[in-house]
């Protein structure tokens, strides 16, 4: 199963429509998004993401946190304040924005795939067993590369696409 | 996060499918880094 992660798109409109057509050409099932989406209206492009379901926690740039929440549920997604823990396909997951626990939180060994954002850094690794996932910002204003990532849950192997 | 946003958390859809499984957000087992940013809530 293969599952498309995103973070930090900051209303780029333009690559969150890049994104949704990775991930449609990839049959992603699921789309982990590590906050920072912003506008509510940014949010709903990802209903566009065909038979896949959204997962996102919020960044600490999340504006209208109440019509953010009901965009999101409207299409039939969630959204989670800080942290999304749950296993998917046998993989236990954690995502969160900030960094300030990843590295805890792979080295506990709980956890197949941590997932981050908040940084617009790209940082993807392996901590003994888990996989640590930061695809980088999927705007541009930090950095002049945008990506998304595909993982394939089969053997944790994972794609760096970028949206560039 | 005000009551407005809470209740609409509590209302949030889990419609997981059958591969999924939401832990419950056991925050006793997070960082201690964790509680002093008051950095999770409670879902359920």
């Amino acid at each position: 199963m293969k599952i498309g992660i995103i973070t930090d798109t900051h209303d780029h409109h333009e690559n969150v429509l890049k994104a949704v057509e990775i991930f449609n050409a990839h049959k992603v099932k699921y789309v982990l998004h590590a906050g920072d989406i912003v506008s509510p209206f940014a949010a709903v492009a990802f209903s566009r993401v065909e038979g896949a379901e959204f997962i996102a926690v919020l960044g600490n740039n999340e504006g209208e946190l109440v019509i953010l929440f009901e965009k999101i549920a409207e299409f039939g997604g969630r959204i989670y304040p800080d942290v999304y823990k749950g296993t998917i396909d046998g993989k236990r997951i954690f995502m969160t924005h900030r960094p300030s626990v990843i590295d805890e939180m792979a080295a506990s060994g709980k956890f197949d795939l941590v997932i981050y954002g908040h940084t617009h850094k790209q940082d993807i690794r392996k901590v003994n067993d888990t996989l640590i996932i930061n695809p980088g910002e999927s705007t541009d204003w930090m950095t002049d590369t945008s990506c998304v990532v595909v993982v394939d849950t089969a053997d944790m192997s994972h794609e760096v696409i970028s949206l560039v | 996060m005000n009551m407005k946003q809470n209740e609409l958390l509590k209302n949030t859809r889990i419609d997981k499918r059958p591969e999924e499984i939401i832990e419950e957000h056991d925050y006793t087992e997070m960082t201690g880094q964790l509680s002093r940013t008051n950095f999770v809530f409670r879902i359920s």
